[in-house]
C-alpha cells in the first residue's frame, strides 16, 4: 500500500510554519528531516523524568539514564540488523566516517566516488596525505555511479573502498552490495556512508555485508548532534580510539591503561543521551511507517519532480529516472537565485555544489538546485515547486 | 523578499553596466566560493580617483547587479572616498531588501573593489 503522507504531517509542527503567507513545502530533506512530536516528546521526557549521567553514578536516575542508553543503542542497533556492541553513538555522520579514517590502519589504495560528499572525501584525502597513500575516484556516468569502472579500480592494491548507499547530489542508489564484494575479493574493507541511506532505504548490514556504515540522526526524524558507526565487531575491536578520556576506560593508572572493550570505547566523555533516546524514538517512527513505503513514495514524488521540469524549457535535470531527489540546473539562472524566488512563494529547497565541489567542477557547473522529498511530502508539494520554478523562470524573462 | 528581484535587477543582470576589460591599471579578482560567484574588476586610477572601470562578473542576479550599480556610482569618485564606502551604501544603491544569507553576494563587488584600491 502507499504512503499516505497526510496522515504524518500532523505529527509534525514545524510544517504549519508559514513563509510569506503560505504554508512552508519543505523539499530539503536531503540536508535535514524535521523531527515528529512523537521525537520531541521523547526528549522532553528523557530530561523531565530520567536524566543524570549514565553508568558511573549509583542512584536511580542515573540507572535510568544507562537503561535507556543502552535501550537506545539497541533500537538502532537491530534497526540495521546490527548487535548492540557493534553500534557506537557519535556526533554525525562526519564524525563517523573521521572515527574509522583515524583510527584504522590501511595498506593500500583509497577508494572513493567522484561523487562523494566532502564528509566522505576530506577525512580520506587527509588520511591519504598524511600515510602518503594513494586516492583513486570511482566516475559518475549518466548520474550514476560508473560500477565497470569501480570493477577496474578496485584490485588487490586496494585498502578501503567508501561510498554513499544514496548519492545526496543525484540521489541515485549505489550498488554497495557489489562494491563489498569487489572490496573484499580483494582483501579490502568497504564502509559505506548511509548518510541519505538509513533514512528511506531498509538498511541490512549484514546483507550488504558492510565493514562500516556511518549515518545521522538528524536526517532521519531525529534530533541534531547524534550520529552512528557501525563496524563489525573484530574491526571495531582492533580499532584505536582517537578520543580517550572519560566514560570510556576501565582503568586508569599510572603503568596501565585498560579501556573499555565495547563501543564505549569510542565514546569519551558523557554521552549525549537524550541523542541516542530521540534517535531511537526516531528508529520507532520510520519502522512504524514502513522504511520501503518511504523510498517508494520518495521516488514517486522525484518521479513527478522529473516530469515537471521535463516540460520546461532550458532545464537541465541530473538525476537518473529512479531518483529519490532530484537535482536540477535552470539556464541563465543562478541556482541560489532559484531558491530566493522559490522561498518567496514558501518553497524550500537547497541550491549550491551539496558539498560535492569536486563533482560539479566535473559537471562543468558551480552548483545545482536540488528538491529532495520526504514521508510528509505531498503531490500538492510538488505541483507548487513546479509552479514556482515556472514562476522563476517567468522573473528572469521579464 | 519578494522585492528582490525587481525589474531593475533582472536587467541589469542581464546588460550589466560597465562589462568588459581595460588594457592597463589594476586588475583585482573576487570570489563567494561557497556559490561560484565570480567577479574582475579592471579599474584605471590616475590623480587620487577612478578615471574608469569594467568588470567581468559571473555569478548570480544580486551579485552581478551590485557590481553593476557600484561601476556606474563610482566612476570620477576619489580614491579617499571609495574607501570609505561601507554596506549600508552599497545595500541603498540596491534598493531591495537583501535576506541575510544573500548579503555576500551583494557585497562581493564592494568588497572587492576596496582589495583593489588598497594598494594604491
Amino acid at each position: 500500500m502507499a504512503l499516505k503522507p497526510y496522515k504524518y504531517i500532523e505529527d509534525f509542527s514545524a510544517l504549519e510554519e508559514k513563509v510569506n503567507g503560505e504554508r512552508i513545502a519543505y523539499l530539503d530533506n536531503a540536508a535535514t528531516t524535521h523531527k515528529p512530536n512523537q521525537v520531541i516528546e521523547a526528549l522532553k521526557d528523557f530530561y523531565t523524568r530520567h536524566n543524570a549521567n549514565p553508568g558511573k553514578s549509583l542512584h536511580e536516575l542515573a540507572n535510568r539514564a544507562k537503561r535507556k542508553l543502552d535501550q537506545s543503542r539497541e533500537t538502532v542497533a537491530d534497526f540495521i540488523n546490527a548487535s548492540p556492541e557493534e553500534a557506537v553513538f557519535t556526533r554525525n555522520c562526519t564524525e563517523s566516517i573521521n572515527l574509522v579514517s583515524q583510527s584504522l590502519e590501511i595498506e593500500g589504495k583509497i577508494i572513493i566516488p567522484e561523487m562523494s560528499h566532502h564528509s566522505n572525501q576530506l577525512p580520506w584525502r587527509k588520511k591519504a596525505e598524511r600515510r602518503g597513500l594513494e586516492i583513486e575516484y570511482i566516475p559518475t556516468k549518466e548520474n550514476q555511479l560508473d560500477i565497470e569502472a569501480a570493477k577496474d579500480l578496485i584490485d588487490s592494491n586496494t585498502g578501503i573502498v567508501s561510498a554513499s548507499h544514496i548519492s545526496n547530489v543525484f540521489g541515485c542508489r549505489n550498488p554497495v552490495k557489489t562494491l563489498a564484494d569487489l572490496a573484499h575479493d580483494n582483501n579490502a574493507l568497504i564502509l559505506v556512508d548511509g548518510a541519505q541511506s538509513v533514512p528511506r532505504l531498509p538498511t541490512d548490514v549484514r546483507d550488504i555485508d558492510a565493514d562500516f556504515l556511518a549515518f545521522s540522526s538528524h536526517k532521519m526524524c531525529g534530533p541534531t548532534g547524534t550520529g552512528v558507526l557501525y563496524g563489525k565487531k573484530n574491526l571495531l575491536e582492533e580499532l584505536e580510539s582517537y578520543q580517550v578520556g572519560g566514560g570510556m576506560v576501565r582503568t586508569v593508572e599510572k603503568s596501565n591503561i585498560e579501556f573499555e572493550p565495547g563501543p564505549e570505547r569510542f565514546e569519551a566523555g558523557t554521552e549525549n543521551v537524550a541523542g541516542a533516546v530521540g534517535l531511537a524514538e526516531a528508529v520507532k517512527y520510520l519502522e512504524e511507517i514502513g522504511l520501503d513505503k518511504i523510498y517508494r513514495h520518495e521516488k514517486q514524488l522525484s518521479k513527478r519532480i522529473i516530469q515537471g521540469l521535463e516540460d520546461l524549457d532550458n532545464v537541465k535535470i541530473y538525476a537518473p529516472d529512479n531518483a529519490c531527489l532530484v537535482s536540477f540546473h535552470i539556464e541563465d539562472i543562478h541556482p541560489h537565485d532559484v531558491s530566493e524566488i522559490l522561498n518567496s512563494r514558501g518553497i524550500a529547497i537547497r541550491s549550491g555544489h551539496h558539498c560535492a565541489q569536486l563533482q560539479m567542477e566535473k559537471l562543468g557547473i558551480t552548483g545545482t538546485s536540488r528538491a529532495s522529498p520526504y514521508l510528509y511530502n505531498t503531490e500538492k508539494d510538488i505541483d507548487r515547486f513546479l509552479e514556482a520554478v515556472q514562476e522563476a523562470q517567468e522573473v528572469f524573462e521579464r | 523578499m519578494k522585492n528582490m528581484y525587481r525589474q531593475r535587477i533582472i536587467e541589469l543582470y542581464r546588460n550589466p553596466k560597465n562589462s568588459g576589460k581595460l588594457e592597463k591599471g589594476i586588475k583585482q579578482k573576487g570570489e563567494n566560493p561557497h556559490c561560484g560567484d565570480i567577479t574582475e574588476l579592471y579599474i584605471d586610477t590616475r590623480e587620487g580617483k577612478i578615471k574608469d572601470i569594467r568588470h567581468t562578473t559571473n555569478g548570480c542576479a544580486i551579485s552581478t547587479a551590485a557590481v553593476s550599480l557600484l561601476s556606474k556610482q563610482i566612476k570620477g569618485m576619489e580614491i579617499e572616498k571609495a574607501m570609505e564606502l561601507d554596506r549600508d551604501w552599497m545595500l541603498n544603491l540596491l534598493e531591495v531588501e537583501i535576506s541575510p544569507m544573500r548579503m555576500k553576494c551583494a557585497l562581493l563587488g564592494l568588497k572587492t573593489l576596496k582589495k583593489a584600491l588598497k594598494d594604491t
